[in-house]
Protein backbone atom coordinates (compact mmCIF):
# COMPACT_ATOMS: atom_id res chain seq x y z
CA UNK A 1 0.00 0.00 0.00
CA UNK A 2 1.54 3.45 -0.48
CA UNK A 3 0.86 6.79 1.35
CA UNK A 4 0.82 10.62 -0.21
CA UNK A 5 3.07 12.58 2.01
CA UNK A 6 1.64 15.55 0.67
CA UNK A 7 -2.23 16.14 0.62
CA UNK A 8 -2.39 18.96 -1.64
CA UNK A 9 -0.10 17.10 -3.92
CA UNK A 10 -2.60 17.16 -6.41
CA UNK A 11 -3.25 20.96 -6.45
CA UNK A 12 0.39 21.53 -7.24
CA UNK A 13 0.18 19.83 -10.40
CA UNK A 14 -2.85 20.83 -12.04
CA UNK A 15 -2.31 23.37 -15.07
CA UNK A 16 -5.41 23.24 -16.95
CA UNK A 17 -8.07 23.34 -14.86
CA UNK A 18 -10.66 20.94 -16.51
CA UNK A 19 -8.16 18.86 -17.72
CA UNK A 20 -5.80 18.44 -14.65
CA UNK A 21 -8.51 17.63 -12.28
CA UNK A 22 -9.14 14.50 -14.20
CA UNK A 23 -5.99 13.56 -14.36
CA UNK A 24 -5.29 14.68 -10.56
CA UNK A 25 -8.33 12.64 -9.38
CA UNK A 26 -6.64 10.20 -11.41
CA UNK A 27 -3.42 10.35 -9.91
CA UNK A 28 -4.23 10.72 -6.67
CA UNK A 29 -6.15 7.68 -6.45
CA UNK A 30 -3.50 5.65 -7.90
CA UNK A 31 -0.84 7.18 -5.34
CA UNK A 32 -3.60 7.03 -2.13
CA UNK A 33 -5.18 3.55 -2.93
CA UNK A 34 -4.27 1.21 -0.35
CA UNK A 35 -4.35 -2.18 -1.38
CA UNK A 36 -4.42 -5.20 0.69
CA UNK A 37 -2.52 -7.96 -2.07
CA UNK A 38 -4.32 -11.21 -0.42
CA UNK A 39 -5.40 -14.26 -1.87
CA UNK A 40 -8.90 -16.30 -2.13
CA UNK A 41 -8.18 -18.70 0.44
CA UNK A 42 -10.36 -21.41 1.08
CA UNK A 43 -8.75 -24.54 3.20
CA UNK A 44 -10.12 -26.78 5.57
CA UNK A 45 -8.82 -29.38 8.42
CA UNK A 46 -11.10 -32.35 9.09
CA UNK A 47 -10.94 -34.40 12.41
CA UNK A 48 -12.24 -36.98 13.49
CA UNK A 49 -12.68 -36.09 17.07
CA UNK A 50 -14.15 -32.49 17.79
CA UNK A 51 -15.45 -30.71 21.03
CA UNK A 52 -19.29 -28.85 21.04
CA UNK A 53 -19.26 -26.64 18.09
CA UNK A 54 -21.47 -24.06 17.74
CA UNK A 55 -24.49 -26.28 17.68
CA UNK A 56 -23.15 -28.34 20.78
CA UNK A 57 -21.92 -31.51 18.54
CA UNK A 58 -18.99 -33.21 19.96
CA UNK A 59 -17.42 -36.36 19.33
CA UNK A 60 -14.89 -37.18 22.20
CA UNK A 61 -11.68 -39.71 22.03
CA UNK A 62 -12.51 -42.57 24.68
CA UNK A 63 -9.49 -44.05 25.70
CA UNK A 64 -8.62 -46.11 29.01
CA UNK A 65 -5.80 -45.39 31.41
CA UNK A 66 -2.42 -47.03 30.00
CA UNK A 67 -4.10 -46.91 26.22
CA UNK A 68 -2.72 -44.72 22.81
CA UNK A 69 -4.46 -43.90 20.13
CA UNK A 70 -3.15 -42.94 16.63
CA UNK A 71 -5.60 -40.95 14.38
CA UNK A 72 -5.00 -38.49 11.33
CA UNK A 73 -5.79 -35.22 10.78
CA UNK A 74 -6.93 -34.46 7.11
CA UNK A 75 -5.57 -31.09 5.35
CA UNK A 76 -7.73 -29.95 2.00
CA UNK A 77 -6.95 -27.18 -0.26
CA UNK A 78 -10.05 -27.63 -2.53
CA UNK A 79 -10.93 -24.11 -3.25
CA UNK A 80 -7.80 -21.92 -3.53
CA UNK A 81 -5.85 -20.47 -6.80
CA UNK A 82 -2.52 -21.42 -4.98
CA UNK A 83 -0.81 -24.01 -3.15
CA UNK A 84 -0.27 -23.49 0.48
CA UNK A 85 1.80 -24.28 3.56
CA UNK A 86 0.40 -25.56 6.43
CA UNK A 87 1.81 -25.73 9.82
CA UNK A 88 0.68 -27.45 12.66
CA UNK A 89 0.81 -27.47 16.49
CA UNK A 90 -0.55 -28.76 19.97
CA UNK A 91 -1.54 -25.59 21.80
CA UNK A 92 -3.27 -27.77 24.95
CA UNK A 93 -2.85 -31.21 25.85
CA UNK A 94 0.66 -31.80 24.78
CA UNK A 95 1.19 -34.00 28.21
CA UNK A 96 -0.61 -36.52 26.40
CA UNK A 97 -0.83 -35.71 22.34
CA UNK A 98 1.22 -34.72 19.94
CA UNK A 99 1.93 -34.69 16.41
CA UNK A 100 4.61 -37.78 15.06
CA UNK A 101 5.41 -36.51 11.59
CA UNK A 102 8.59 -36.11 11.01
CA UNK A 103 8.48 -32.53 9.15
CA UNK A 104 6.23 -29.73 10.79
CA UNK A 105 5.25 -28.17 7.56
CA UNK A 106 2.97 -29.48 5.22
CA UNK A 107 2.73 -28.42 1.40
CA UNK A 108 -0.74 -29.09 0.51
CA UNK A 109 -0.77 -28.11 -3.77
CA UNK A 110 -3.60 -26.90 -5.30
CA UNK A 111 -6.92 -28.98 -5.50
CA UNK A 112 -5.28 -31.71 -3.02
CA UNK A 113 -7.79 -32.95 -0.10
CA UNK A 114 -6.01 -35.49 1.03
CA UNK A 115 -3.32 -34.64 3.21
CA UNK A 116 -2.46 -36.16 6.84
CA UNK A 117 -1.60 -34.86 9.95
CA UNK A 118 -0.26 -37.97 12.50
CA UNK A 119 -1.25 -37.78 16.35
CA UNK A 120 -0.82 -40.29 18.94
CA UNK A 121 -2.60 -39.46 22.30
CA UNK A 122 -1.40 -41.77 25.02
CA UNK A 123 -3.04 -41.45 28.26
CA UNK A 124 -1.23 -42.16 31.36
CA UNK A 125 -1.55 -45.31 33.25
CA UNK A 126 -2.03 -43.59 36.61
CA UNK A 127 -5.01 -41.36 34.88
CA UNK A 128 -8.55 -42.25 36.82
CA UNK A 129 -11.57 -42.94 35.11
CA UNK A 130 -13.91 -39.81 34.52
CA UNK A 131 -11.05 -37.66 33.76
CA UNK A 132 -10.85 -35.50 30.65
CA UNK A 133 -8.46 -34.16 28.67
CA UNK A 134 -8.49 -31.04 26.43
CA UNK A 135 -6.55 -30.90 23.20
CA UNK A 136 -6.46 -28.28 20.96
CA UNK A 137 -4.44 -28.11 17.37
CA UNK A 138 -4.22 -25.10 15.53
CA UNK A 139 -3.30 -24.91 11.72
CA UNK A 140 -2.18 -22.34 10.05
CA UNK A 141 -1.89 -21.69 6.33
CA UNK A 142 -0.04 -19.59 4.14
CA UNK A 143 0.60 -19.41 0.45
CA UNK A 144 3.42 -20.73 -0.66
CA UNK A 145 4.00 -17.82 -3.33
CA UNK A 146 5.77 -14.72 -2.82
CA UNK A 147 3.99 -12.61 -0.42
CA UNK A 148 2.03 -9.90 -1.59
CA UNK A 149 1.98 -6.55 -0.14
CA UNK A 150 -0.48 -7.44 2.19
CA UNK A 151 -0.74 -11.09 3.05
CA UNK A 152 -3.37 -12.73 4.43
CA UNK A 153 -3.12 -16.26 6.44
CA UNK A 154 -5.66 -18.58 7.21
CA UNK A 155 -6.17 -20.59 11.09
CA UNK A 156 -7.82 -23.46 11.42
CA UNK A 157 -8.21 -24.25 15.42
CA UNK A 158 -9.87 -27.45 16.15
CA UNK A 159 -9.87 -29.22 19.73
CA UNK A 160 -12.00 -32.06 21.11
CA UNK A 161 -12.29 -33.88 24.70
CA UNK A 162 -10.34 -37.06 25.64
CA UNK A 163 -12.16 -38.87 27.86
CA UNK A 164 -10.67 -41.48 30.28
CA UNK A 165 -12.73 -44.91 31.46
CA UNK A 166 -11.84 -47.69 33.20
CA UNK A 167 -10.84 -50.62 31.62
CA UNK A 168 -13.05 -53.39 30.65
CA UNK A 169 -12.39 -56.36 33.86
CA UNK A 170 -11.56 -59.71 31.72
CA UNK A 171 -14.72 -61.37 32.74
CA UNK A 172 -16.68 -58.68 30.47
CA UNK A 173 -14.63 -58.93 27.73
CA UNK A 174 -16.42 -61.23 24.96
CA UNK A 175 -16.17 -64.75 24.89
CA UNK A 176 -14.59 -66.25 21.48
CA UNK A 177 -16.00 -69.77 22.78
CA UNK A 178 -18.24 -70.62 19.52
CA UNK A 179 -20.18 -73.65 21.14
CA UNK A 180 -23.30 -72.96 22.77
CA UNK A 181 -23.98 -75.04 26.42
CA UNK A 182 -26.42 -77.79 25.50
CA UNK A 183 -23.69 -78.78 22.75
CA UNK A 184 -20.93 -78.59 25.81
CA UNK A 185 -23.36 -80.53 28.14
CA UNK A 186 -23.80 -82.97 25.89
CA UNK A 187 -20.63 -83.54 24.70
CA UNK A 188 -18.92 -83.66 28.47
CA UNK A 189 -22.36 -86.55 28.67
CA UNK A 190 -20.46 -88.70 25.60
CA UNK A 191 -17.22 -88.02 27.30
CA UNK A 192 -18.37 -89.77 30.58
CA UNK A 193 -20.17 -92.25 29.01
CA UNK A 194 -17.52 -93.49 26.75
CA UNK A 195 -15.37 -93.66 29.68
CA UNK A 196 -17.41 -95.87 31.77
CA UNK A 197 -18.34 -98.46 28.62
CA UNK A 198 -14.35 -98.45 28.60
CA UNK A 199 -14.36 -100.17 31.96
CA UNK A 200 -16.75 -101.98 32.00
CA UNK A 201 -15.83 -103.87 28.72
CA UNK A 202 -11.83 -103.68 30.61
CA UNK A 203 -13.84 -105.48 33.81
CA UNK A 204 -15.17 -108.26 31.44
CA UNK A 205 -12.50 -109.02 30.00
CA UNK A 206 -10.56 -109.32 33.20
CA UNK A 207 -13.56 -111.19 34.65
CA UNK A 208 -13.19 -113.94 31.45
CA UNK A 209 -9.67 -114.06 31.58
CA UNK A 210 -10.14 -115.28 35.65
CA UNK B 1 -22.40 -110.17 34.93
CA UNK B 2 -25.80 -109.03 35.74
CA UNK B 3 -24.36 -106.33 37.46
CA UNK B 4 -22.75 -105.32 34.06
CA UNK B 5 -25.64 -105.26 32.53
CA UNK B 6 -28.04 -102.84 34.90
CA UNK B 7 -25.06 -100.59 35.06
CA UNK B 8 -25.57 -100.63 30.85
CA UNK B 9 -29.26 -100.55 30.80
CA UNK B 10 -28.77 -97.55 33.29
CA UNK B 11 -26.80 -95.59 30.69
CA UNK B 12 -28.99 -95.90 28.23
CA UNK B 13 -31.82 -95.04 30.01
CA UNK B 14 -29.85 -92.12 31.00
CA UNK B 15 -29.10 -90.99 27.47
CA UNK B 16 -32.77 -91.57 26.59
CA UNK B 17 -33.83 -88.75 29.56
CA UNK B 18 -31.23 -86.56 28.75
CA UNK B 19 -31.52 -86.39 25.08
CA UNK B 20 -34.79 -85.66 24.97
CA UNK B 21 -34.50 -82.99 27.32
CA UNK B 22 -32.64 -81.25 24.45
CA UNK B 23 -35.59 -81.55 22.06
CA UNK B 24 -38.07 -78.54 21.77
CA UNK B 25 -41.00 -80.78 23.42
CA UNK B 26 -41.22 -82.22 26.80
CA UNK B 27 -40.70 -86.16 27.57
CA UNK B 28 -43.80 -85.93 29.31
CA UNK B 29 -45.45 -84.79 26.11
CA UNK B 30 -46.46 -87.89 24.70
CA UNK B 31 -49.27 -87.80 26.98
CA UNK B 32 -50.44 -84.49 25.50
CA UNK B 33 -50.69 -86.32 21.69
CA UNK B 34 -53.02 -88.34 20.07
CA UNK B 35 -52.15 -91.55 19.26
CA UNK B 36 -53.51 -94.89 17.85
CA UNK B 37 -53.72 -95.65 14.17
CA UNK B 38 -54.68 -93.24 12.17
CA UNK B 39 -58.49 -93.80 10.02
CA UNK B 40 -57.92 -94.48 6.30
CA UNK B 41 -59.47 -91.22 4.61
CA UNK B 42 -59.10 -88.99 0.93
CA UNK B 43 -58.36 -85.78 1.36
CA UNK B 44 -57.64 -83.39 -1.56
CA UNK B 45 -55.12 -80.71 -1.01
CA UNK B 46 -54.38 -77.62 -3.16
CA UNK B 47 -51.21 -75.93 -1.65
CA UNK B 48 -50.27 -72.37 -3.04
CA UNK B 49 -46.63 -71.72 -2.45
CA UNK B 50 -46.26 -67.64 -1.36
CA UNK B 51 -43.58 -65.27 -2.27
CA UNK B 52 -41.12 -65.13 0.12
CA UNK B 53 -39.94 -61.57 1.19
CA UNK B 54 -35.88 -60.89 0.06
CA UNK B 55 -33.63 -60.45 2.56
CA UNK B 56 -30.66 -57.67 3.30
CA UNK B 57 -28.21 -59.59 4.90
CA UNK B 58 -25.17 -57.73 4.41
CA UNK B 59 -24.45 -53.67 4.31
CA UNK B 60 -20.82 -52.56 3.90
CA UNK B 61 -19.48 -48.93 3.76
CA UNK B 62 -17.00 -46.99 5.34
CA UNK B 63 -17.38 -46.55 8.63
CA UNK B 64 -15.76 -43.08 9.04
CA UNK B 65 -15.98 -40.13 5.97
CA UNK B 66 -13.93 -37.08 5.53
CA UNK B 67 -16.09 -34.37 3.76
CA UNK B 68 -14.54 -32.59 1.02
CA UNK B 69 -15.01 -28.74 1.91
CA UNK B 70 -16.71 -26.84 -0.41
CA UNK B 71 -18.05 -29.81 -2.32
CA UNK B 72 -19.65 -33.21 -1.63
CA UNK B 73 -18.21 -36.70 -0.92
CA UNK B 74 -18.82 -40.19 -2.90
CA UNK B 75 -19.60 -42.20 -0.22
CA UNK B 76 -19.87 -45.94 -1.94
CA UNK B 77 -22.59 -48.40 -0.16
CA UNK B 78 -22.78 -52.38 -0.89
CA UNK B 79 -25.73 -54.51 0.22
CA UNK B 80 -26.38 -58.57 0.03
CA UNK B 81 -29.66 -58.79 -0.88
CA UNK B 82 -31.44 -62.43 -0.97
CA UNK B 83 -34.41 -63.68 -2.28
CA UNK B 84 -34.95 -67.48 -1.68
CA UNK B 85 -37.29 -67.38 -4.80
CA UNK B 86 -34.40 -66.81 -6.82
CA UNK B 87 -31.97 -63.60 -7.27
CA UNK B 88 -33.89 -63.05 -10.91
CA UNK B 89 -36.63 -62.38 -8.27
CA UNK B 90 -35.17 -59.38 -7.05
CA UNK B 91 -36.24 -56.01 -8.35
CA UNK B 92 -32.97 -54.40 -9.50
CA UNK B 93 -34.79 -50.86 -10.11
CA UNK B 94 -35.90 -51.00 -6.43
CA UNK B 95 -32.54 -50.81 -4.58
CA UNK B 96 -32.40 -48.09 -2.49
CA UNK B 97 -30.10 -46.27 0.16
CA UNK B 98 -30.63 -43.65 2.04
CA UNK B 99 -28.38 -41.86 4.99
CA UNK B 100 -30.15 -40.07 7.39
CA UNK B 101 -29.63 -38.03 10.43
CA UNK B 102 -31.70 -36.20 13.13
CA UNK B 103 -32.73 -33.13 11.77
CA UNK B 104 -30.67 -33.42 8.34
CA UNK B 105 -31.60 -33.64 4.77
CA UNK B 106 -31.94 -37.43 3.48
CA UNK B 107 -28.92 -38.06 1.93
CA UNK B 108 -30.42 -41.16 -0.81
CA UNK B 109 -29.76 -42.93 -3.78
CA UNK B 110 -32.45 -44.53 -5.73
CA UNK B 111 -30.53 -45.78 -8.67
CA UNK B 112 -28.66 -48.70 -6.93
CA UNK B 113 -26.61 -50.60 -9.47
CA UNK B 114 -26.44 -55.07 -9.16
CA UNK B 115 -22.54 -55.45 -8.68
CA UNK B 116 -23.08 -58.68 -9.29
CA UNK B 117 -24.49 -62.42 -8.78
CA UNK B 118 -23.64 -64.36 -5.85
CA UNK B 119 -25.25 -67.56 -6.15
CA UNK B 120 -28.94 -68.62 -6.97
CA UNK B 121 -30.68 -67.01 -4.72
CA UNK B 122 -27.79 -63.72 -3.79
CA UNK B 123 -27.11 -60.60 -5.48
CA UNK B 124 -24.93 -57.49 -4.65
CA UNK B 125 -25.65 -54.40 -5.38
CA UNK B 126 -23.53 -51.15 -4.92
CA UNK B 127 -24.84 -47.50 -4.50
CA UNK B 128 -23.18 -43.24 -4.30
CA UNK B 129 -24.63 -41.44 -2.02
CA UNK B 130 -23.49 -37.68 -2.06
CA UNK B 131 -23.09 -36.19 1.00
CA UNK B 132 -22.48 -32.36 1.12
CA UNK B 133 -19.58 -30.47 2.86
CA UNK B 134 -22.18 -28.55 5.34
CA UNK B 135 -23.69 -32.05 6.21
CA UNK B 136 -23.72 -32.45 10.25
CA UNK B 137 -20.61 -34.41 11.84
CA UNK B 138 -21.59 -36.81 13.86
CA UNK B 139 -23.44 -40.66 13.73
CA UNK B 140 -25.60 -41.02 10.21
CA UNK B 141 -28.14 -44.24 9.51
CA UNK B 142 -27.26 -46.34 7.07
CA UNK B 143 -30.91 -47.89 5.34
CA UNK B 144 -30.74 -50.03 2.59
CA UNK B 145 -33.73 -51.73 1.04
CA UNK B 146 -34.75 -53.16 -1.91
CA UNK B 147 -38.46 -54.76 -3.37
CA UNK B 148 -38.85 -58.57 -5.00
CA UNK B 149 -41.68 -58.53 -8.13
CA UNK B 150 -44.18 -59.41 -6.24
CA UNK B 151 -43.01 -55.63 -4.23
CA UNK B 152 -42.06 -57.61 -0.94
CA UNK B 153 -39.61 -55.37 1.03
CA UNK B 154 -36.51 -55.64 2.46
CA UNK B 155 -35.08 -53.11 4.60
CA UNK B 156 -32.10 -53.39 6.82
CA UNK B 157 -31.00 -49.69 9.30
CA UNK B 158 -28.46 -51.89 11.14
CA UNK B 159 -25.14 -49.96 10.02
CA UNK B 160 -23.97 -46.67 10.77
CA UNK B 161 -21.40 -44.27 9.30
CA UNK B 162 -19.00 -41.26 11.21
CA UNK B 163 -19.30 -37.87 9.20
CA UNK B 164 -16.11 -36.21 9.89
CA UNK B 165 -15.96 -32.29 11.56
CA UNK B 166 -14.58 -29.99 8.51
CA UNK B 167 -13.59 -26.73 9.73
CA UNK B 168 -12.40 -24.69 6.28
CA UNK B 169 -13.74 -21.59 5.45
CA UNK B 170 -13.22 -19.33 1.97
CA UNK B 171 -12.34 -15.89 2.00
CA UNK B 172 -12.96 -12.96 -0.45
CA UNK B 173 -12.30 -11.11 -2.37
CA UNK B 174 -8.80 -11.21 -3.02
CA UNK B 175 -7.86 -7.45 -2.18
CA UNK B 176 -8.99 -5.04 0.16
CA UNK B 177 -8.47 -1.47 -0.62
CA UNK B 178 -8.23 1.99 1.02
CA UNK B 179 -8.89 5.26 -0.62
CA UNK B 180 -6.94 8.46 -0.66
CA UNK B 181 -5.02 7.66 3.09
CA UNK B 182 -3.04 11.17 3.87
CA UNK B 183 -0.98 11.61 6.86
CA UNK B 184 -2.98 12.01 9.82
CA UNK B 185 -6.09 10.87 8.34
CA UNK B 186 -8.96 9.50 10.61
CA UNK B 187 -11.82 6.41 10.01
CA UNK B 188 -10.94 5.68 6.32
CA UNK B 189 -12.99 3.03 5.63
CA UNK B 190 -12.86 0.42 2.92
CA UNK B 191 -13.71 0.83 -0.28
CA UNK B 192 -14.35 -2.89 -1.42
CA UNK B 193 -15.13 -4.39 1.94
CA UNK B 194 -16.93 -6.63 3.36
CA UNK B 195 -14.36 -9.47 3.64
CA UNK B 196 -16.67 -12.13 2.93
CA UNK B 197 -16.23 -15.19 4.92
CA UNK B 198 -17.85 -18.80 3.37
CA UNK B 199 -18.11 -21.45 5.83
CA UNK B 200 -17.05 -24.50 3.61
CA UNK B 201 -16.95 -27.00 6.16
CA UNK B 202 -19.38 -28.60 8.65
CA UNK B 203 -18.02 -26.58 11.66
CA UNK B 204 -20.53 -24.37 12.80
CA UNK B 205 -18.82 -21.26 14.56
CA UNK B 206 -19.71 -20.02 17.53
CA UNK B 207 -20.10 -15.86 18.59
CA UNK B 208 -17.18 -14.30 18.69
CA UNK B 209 -14.80 -17.64 18.11
CA UNK B 210 -13.77 -15.65 14.55
CA UNK B 211 -10.33 -14.35 15.51
CA UNK B 212 -7.64 -11.98 13.67
CA UNK B 213 -3.82 -11.71 14.59
CA UNK B 214 -2.94 -8.57 13.09
CA UNK B 215 0.51 -7.20 12.71
CA UNK B 216 1.83 -3.60 11.75
CA UNK B 217 2.20 -2.71 8.01
CA UNK B 218 5.97 -1.72 8.44
CA UNK B 219 7.26 0.71 5.55
CA UNK B 220 9.20 -1.24 2.72
CA UNK B 221 11.47 2.43 2.06
CA UNK B 222 11.76 3.74 5.78
CA UNK B 223 11.01 0.76 8.20
CA UNK B 224 10.75 3.39 11.07
CA UNK B 225 7.17 4.18 9.94
CA UNK B 226 4.24 1.65 10.37
CA UNK B 227 0.34 1.71 9.92
CA UNK B 228 0.06 0.78 13.52
CA UNK B 229 -2.15 -2.66 13.97
CA UNK B 230 -3.83 -0.96 17.13
CA UNK B 231 -5.43 1.57 14.19
CA UNK B 232 -7.59 -1.10 12.88
CA UNK B 233 -11.13 -1.88 13.50
CA UNK B 234 -12.97 -4.80 12.24
CA UNK B 235 -16.66 -4.70 12.56
CA UNK B 236 -19.95 -7.03 11.46
CA UNK B 237 -21.42 -3.65 9.65
CA UNK B 238 -20.93 -0.42 7.87
CA UNK B 239 -23.17 2.31 7.49
CA UNK B 240 -21.94 5.82 7.74
CA UNK B 241 -18.48 4.57 9.54
CA UNK B 242 -19.71 3.07 12.32
CA UNK B 243 -17.09 0.30 11.74
CA UNK B 244 -14.61 2.87 12.96
CA UNK B 245 -16.51 3.20 16.12
CA UNK B 246 -18.81 5.82 17.70
CA UNK B 247 -22.30 3.82 18.52
CA UNK B 248 -22.04 0.63 17.58
CA UNK B 249 -21.08 -2.18 20.01
CA UNK B 250 -19.92 -4.53 17.45
CA UNK B 251 -16.24 -2.98 16.68
CA UNK B 252 -13.26 -4.77 17.68
CA UNK B 253 -9.86 -2.76 17.60
CA UNK B 254 -7.36 -5.07 16.63
CA UNK B 255 -3.59 -5.57 18.55
CA UNK B 256 -0.14 -6.29 17.22
CA UNK B 257 1.12 -10.25 17.34
CA UNK B 258 -2.19 -11.47 19.02
CA UNK B 259 -5.59 -13.10 18.28
CA UNK B 260 -7.87 -10.40 18.74
CA UNK B 261 -11.75 -12.22 18.91
CA UNK B 262 -14.18 -10.18 16.26
CA UNK B 263 -17.15 -9.49 19.18
CA UNK B 264 -20.08 -11.71 17.99
CA UNK B 265 -18.75 -12.92 15.01
CA UNK B 266 -20.18 -15.84 13.76
CA UNK B 267 -19.90 -18.21 10.89
CA UNK B 268 -23.16 -20.96 10.69
CA UNK B 269 -22.71 -24.70 9.39
CA UNK B 270 -25.45 -24.20 6.25
CA UNK B 271 -25.18 -23.92 2.35
CA UNK B 272 -23.12 -21.00 1.79
CA UNK B 273 -24.37 -20.71 -2.26
CA UNK B 274 -27.62 -19.15 -0.68
CA UNK B 275 -25.71 -16.52 -0.36
CA UNK B 276 -27.82 -14.44 2.20
CA UNK B 277 -25.48 -13.01 3.75
CA UNK B 278 -26.24 -15.24 7.03
CA UNK B 279 -26.10 -18.95 6.25
CA UNK B 280 -22.92 -20.32 6.34
CA UNK B 281 -21.51 -16.62 5.95
CA UNK B 282 -20.25 -13.93 7.48
CA UNK B 283 -19.32 -10.58 6.89
CA UNK B 284 -16.25 -8.25 8.07
CA UNK B 285 -15.68 -4.37 7.25
CA UNK B 286 -12.48 -2.79 8.47
CA UNK B 287 -11.27 0.56 8.98
CA UNK B 288 -7.65 2.60 9.51
CA UNK B 289 -8.70 5.08 12.28
CA UNK B 290 -5.89 6.50 12.12
CA UNK B 291 -2.88 7.44 10.10
CA UNK B 292 -0.03 8.72 11.80
CA UNK B 293 0.49 12.16 10.67
CA UNK B 294 4.32 11.29 10.46
CA UNK B 295 3.90 8.63 7.70
CA UNK B 296 5.74 9.33 4.52
CA UNK B 297 4.84 8.33 0.71
CA UNK B 298 5.86 4.85 0.50
CA UNK B 299 4.63 1.52 0.56
CA UNK B 300 3.60 -0.35 3.72
CA UNK B 301 2.99 -3.82 3.96
CA UNK B 302 3.40 -7.13 6.40
CA UNK B 303 6.35 -8.22 5.01
CA UNK B 304 8.52 -6.96 8.13
CA UNK B 305 6.50 -8.55 10.70
CA UNK B 306 4.69 -11.34 8.86
CA UNK B 307 1.12 -11.64 7.56
CA UNK B 308 -2.47 -11.49 9.28
CA UNK B 309 -3.71 -14.23 10.10
CA UNK B 310 -7.86 -14.78 10.00
CA UNK B 311 -8.80 -18.13 12.44
CA UNK B 312 -12.24 -20.07 13.67
CA UNK B 313 -12.31 -21.53 16.36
Amino acid sequence: MKINKNPNHSKLCGIAPSLSNKNLSIISSFLLILLFSSFVSSAGVSSPYWDKDGEGNENPLILSPGETKEFQFILQNAGSDQDLTFTASVTLGGEIAKIVDPEDRYLVSSGKTDVSVKMRVHVPKDALPGREYKVRVDFLSTPVAEPGQFQFASGYGTSFTVKVTESLPKSEKKSTSRLSTPTILLLIALIIILIIIIILIKKRKGAKAK
Amino acid sequence: MVKVKRVLYLIVIVMVIFTSSLASSKFTDIWNTITGRATTQNVAINITVGNSAPNITLITAISEVTPIEDHYVNVSVNFTAIDSDGEGNLKDASSFINITKSGEAVRQNSSCLRAGTNNATSANFTCIVQMWYFDSSGTWNIGAMINDTSNAQAFNTTHTLTYNQLSSFKSSPSTLTFPSVNPGALNTTSSNDPLLMNNTGNKAIAAGSIDLNATHLVGETDNTKALYAGNFTISLAANGGIECGGTTTNVTTLARAVYTAITNSTLSRGNHSVNDGITGQEQLYSCLTLAGSELSSQSYSTSAQGAWTLRTN
